[in-house]
């Protein structure tokens, strides 16, 4: 049984919840491990925005400027680094998911709930697009 | 839960945008029920923006600012 019609990739032997729906943060925050604020370009942002505020170019700088850098699309788990997943649906960037130490990956789902997933396709395939690129930075 | 740029497009919220200052009492109702998904839209259809440089990425600071602007237009009850 899937976790939301949004997320057809999601089962239940793929993903934990690990703690309740609120507003105090999103997706993008939270995968920068910030849990109180809600970042969105035209509200809060790291970076300066240049162009169309919701372009996966727009996302990759922003995690750009918090020391993270483009590793294509290995999602492996590396001994002194953290890895980021960026989700877009075309050249809209959608979702953030960040791996955890042991080597699965969590994500907060919008306003509501965040999970605890094995892999960053666990969370693909619908509303959140795919997988456009994997980042990471030293711990 | 969809992201902020997909809920944008959506028919319905493109429809309440639509409507303009008229709607704006039951965005505002609605934000103090649940602060979120209509700082969007108070903007297109006013033009302003009440919140403060400290509030900006603080859920609840933002709507309190909208409110606050709200109550001071005797859109929302005092």
């Amino acid at each position: 049984m899937t976790l939301h019609p949004g997320l057809p990739w999601l089962t239940a032997d793929n993903y934990r919840i690990t703690s309740p729906a609120t507003f105090d943060y999103n997706r993008i925050a939270f995968a920068a491990n910030d849990v109180e604020h809600w970042w969105e370009p035209d509200r809060f942002w790291p970076t300066a925005v240049e162009s169309d505020y919701y372009e996966l170019s727009v996302l990759t700088q922003a995690f750009a400027g918090l020391g993270y850098v483009d590793c294509g699309r290995d999602e492996g788990l590396e001994s002194g680094l953290e890895k980021i997943a960026l989700y877009s649906l075309g050249s809209i960037y959608t979702h953030a998911a960040r791996q955890l130490p042991s080597g699965k990956w969590t994500s907060k789902l919008g306003s509501w709930i965040d999970i605890e997933h094995n892999c960053p396709d666990d969370v693909a395939g619908g509303i959140y697009g795919e997988v456009a690129l994997i980042m990471k930075r030293p711990i | 839960m969809s992201n902020p740029a997909q809920m944008a497009m959506l028919k319905s919220y493109q429809q309440i945008i639509g409507i303009g200052p008229p709607a704006l009492p039951f965005i505002l109702e609605e934000l103090q029920r649940e602060p979120n998904h209509w700082f969007w839209a108070l903007k297109a259809i006013t033009n302003e923006d009440p919140v403060p440089a400290e509030a900006l990425g603080i859920t609840r600071k933002m709507a309190d600012a909208w409110i606050d602007w709200g109550r001071a237009r005797g859109l929302v009850p005092a």
